[in-house]
């Protein structure tokens, strides 16, 4: 039987799992600040979650300096990629038992 | 929580996201200046025609800018890498507008082939149509463009204060004589569309001159 303890415990946080599914729904990268105002989190919640996500691998940054303010901008490795796939393919499997 | 609840529970998480995160460009300022001229075109084809005749017209012009609208996407998805047409954009928005331009598309079609006092099938086809599909555009309204949203807003002012003059005017003749449903279409569908993809297609060229 399927269960939660199979599911990736880097995902399976709201905050993560959220920040995740934005990086995923665009192939395009995303800006900190978009993050920030899709998800209406703080600045401090947003950074520990993304650090955590990188350093899991599952994330790729870049930083921009231009002439106006510094920005990140955040797209998913193919290591997070799989990552979700995999998580959403159990969250499937255990509805489907369920059912 | 049990552990399916919960598993439902994040799956809604995760839709609710996808939907909100996916902005989809329904309609590309191209297809809007196509259809936009097609519109003119079949407004001045169908001025003297009536009944299924006049809704035929308009039907050729829909299945024209339609084929080309698929063209533009192919053409779009074919210069991202791995863009497919059928994306998760795309399906949002046919799930979101279908109800209201089925619903307005087979009512106008119903009315146009009925008989009224006045004669004003053409022109309460021609509201439900343009109201329609303004529905439809607001419908879509979070996964497009802003763009998007004032130009559903327009029809669906346009289409409802047009048939709301046709049922309150004292001298509904006089009214046809300037706006017959050619015309209401030519305004709305030709008109609004021009407007709309003049400014995407001049926007746009404004924003890569600048880059």
């Amino acid at each position: 039987m399927i269960d939660f303890s199979k599911l990736d415990k880097i995902i399976h946080e709201k905050g993560r799992l959220s920040i995740m599914t934005l990086l995923v729904s665009r192939a395009e990268p995303w800006a900190f600040q978009d993050l920030k105002q899709q998800l209406d989190m703080s600045d401090g919640n947003l950074i520990t979650h993304l650090r955590t996500l990188d350093t899991a691998g599952y994330l790729k940054t870049e930083k921009h300096t231009g002439d106006g303010r510094p920005q990140t901008t955040y797209w998913l490795s193919k290591t997070g990629k799989k990552a979700f796939d995999g998580y959403l393919s159990i969250l499937e499997k255990i509805l489907d038992i369920g059912r | 929580m049990d552990t399916a609840r919960e598993a439902a529970e994040q799956l809604r998480i995760i839709r609710n996201l996808m939907e909100k995160a996916t902005i989809f460009r329904a309609l590309t300022g191209e297809t809007a200046l196509v259809g936009g001229a097609l519109a003119c075109l079949a407004a001045w084809a169908s001025e003297k025609k009536f009944g299924l005749a006049w809704a035929q017209i308009w039907l050729i012009g829909l299945a024209i800018v339609l084929g080309f609208h698929l063209f533009q996407l192919w053409r779009i998805a074919r210069a991202k890498e791995n863009g497919r047409i059928w994306n998760q954009g795309l399906k949002l928005v046919i799930r979101c507008a279908l109800p209201s331009l089925l619903a307005g598309g087979i009512t106008g079609l119903l009315v146009a082939k009925t008989s009224f006092a006045h004669n004003i099938n053409r022109e309460i086809a021609a509201c439900f149509w343009i109201t329609h599909y303004g529905i439809a555009l607001l419908a879509i309204r979070e996964f497009v463009p802003k763009s998007m949203v004032w130009l559903g807003w327009a029809f669906v002012i346009f289409g409802v204060f047009c048939l709301s003059s046709l049922f309150t005017m004292d001298h509904v003749e006089h009214f046809m004589m300037k706006l017959n449903g050619s015309r209401l279409m030519a305004i709305s569908f030709g008109g609004f569309h021009m407007i709309y993809g003049a400014l995407i297609v001049t926007t746009k060229q404004r924003e890569s001159a600048n880059d």
